[in-house]
């Protein structure tokens, strides 16, 4: 019985995998040219694998890999134990005494500036309370004082923005009035009044 | 005429001698461990939980003699250097002792552990790539000693005497595309199987085996024109 040869991909795989079946191995003893196929293909994987472990043992001989394992397992040990606190060398650390004097005055200068802030706030809020008896008649400002500035050119009048309130103007007519110069200031008065005709 | 064997035959670094299993490692009921190392892992899990730390060290020790060659073996392949690769076994066998309350058991440990080494070494290679970014190349002035090709063994007068073919060899491996390098040195140089690797991608098998074909023809090819 005659059987198909076998392609190289299958020469492959039954080395790589596989195992022949009766029929393929009945036709590998009897096909020269798939048995020198698969002959070739055995010598280059052999070959190959013979070459990458010289290749990698010459690059890791025993002594490295020996070396190698240590590492990892000291890298392990590491890795498993707890965490270590590295102390500080003994030669950089202050004597005893001189720690307690840097720490004695430092709480000092804080106790100082804690005091000089209270005593800066309880004085600036008494300050701010604080008020002479010959202000006290003038605690309640009366309403702002408005001021015209009357003129005899009634040009200039500088009108103010809050109006004046009755008695002072009154108090100020009386005045322009009194002064002699009645026409000039009913002028300026007369300015500031509306006039029907503006309407 | 003598016929060849159909199997490779598996190499001495891999035999791993079959571990103790620790005390715990199997829970009654459960079936038994996938691998010896799956059941040291399970040990050392165990060990960790009931807060048994230095006796979890001890046995993670033996764990780390079993595997460390092959683990050498893929980092050596995957990152072509030997202080990077001792870096980067260093810190996944830290990773497997550090994070084993997460294994799973029903999980082989194999598996477990070359995922880990795998995604270091990637990381690895692409701080390496970044670091390049930034590296002026130095111009070759006369009398200066030529520098040392990227696969290069310890030792340079080593390497033309005894080595010329495993140079060869080793440089059309590292020309191999990414994947397909990383699929044949997990099944071939790291002797795992297509399965494992597929779980240890993230790939799947067919995938794995379509690499592993593409690999083989195209090292055949390199090598040839070598010869």
């Amino acid at each position: 019985m005659k059987t198909a040869h076998l392609s190289d991909d299958r020469l492959v795989e039954l080395y790589f995998t596989d195992t022949p079946s009766a029929q393929e191995q009945q036709h590998l003893g009897q096909c020269h040219d798939c048995d020198s196929r698969r002959a070739a293909i055995l010598h280059l994987l052999d070959e190959t694998a013979q070459a990458s472990a010289e290749d990698v043992e010459s690059a890791f001989p025993a002594d490295r890999l020996a070396r190698q394992q240590l590492l990892i397992m000291e890298r392990a040990e590491a890795a498993a134990g707890p965490a270590r606190v590295i102390a500080f060398p003994a030669t950089q650390a202050p004597e005893p005494g001189v720690i307690d004097r840097a720490r004695s005055t430092t709480r000092w200068v804080a106790a100082a500036a804690v005091a000089g802030l209270l005593v800066g706030v309880v004085a600036g809020r008494a300050g701010r309370d604080f008020r002479p008896l010959s202000w006290s008649g003038r605690g309640v400002s009366g309403p702002a004082i408005q001021t015209v500035q009357v003129r005899q050119d009634a040009q200039n009048i500088r009108a103010i923005s809050d109006p004046l309130s009755d008695d002072e103007f009154l108090v100020e007519l009386e005045a322009a009035v009194e002064s002699g110069n009645q026409r000039g200031a009913l002028r300026a008065l007369d300015e500031l009044t509306p006039h029907a005709w503006d309407r | 005429m003598p016929r060849t064997p159909f199997r490779r035959t598996p190499s001495p670094a891999s035999s791993n001698p079959p571990a103790r299993t620790a005390p715990g490692s199997t829970a009654p009921g459960r079936t038994a461990p996938l691998t010896p190392d799956s059941g040291l892992a399970a040990g050392i899990k165990a060990l960790v939980v009931a807060g048994e730390r230095d006796k979890a060290r001890d046995l993670f020790g033996e764990l780390v003699a079993h595997q460390q060659r092959r683990a050498v073996r893929i980092a050596y392949h995957y990152l072509r250097d030997a202080h990077d690769a001792d870096e980067a076994v260093q810190d996944a066998f830290l990773k497997v002792f550090t994070h084993i309350a997460t294994y799973r058991e029903d999980y082989p440990f194999e598996v477990w552990f070359t995922r880990i080494l795998v995604n270091g070494c990637l990381d690895m290679r692409k701080a390496q790539a970044k670091r390049l970014r930034w590296t002026v190349p130095v111009p070759m002035l006369p009398g200066m000693p030529p520098l040392e090709a990227v696969a290069s063994g310890p030792s340079p007068e080593q390497r033309l005497v005894s080595a010329e073919r495993a140079v060869q060899i080793s440089e059309a491996v590292a020309q191999l595309p990414e994947r397909q390098r990383a699929v044949f040195t997990l099944c071939h140089l790291a002797e795992q199987s297509t399965h494992e690797v597929s779980q240890a991608l993230g790939l799947s098998e067919a995938t794995v085996r379509v690499h592993l074909f593409r690999a083989v023809r195209k090292l055949r090819k390199l090598l040839e024109r070598d010869r």
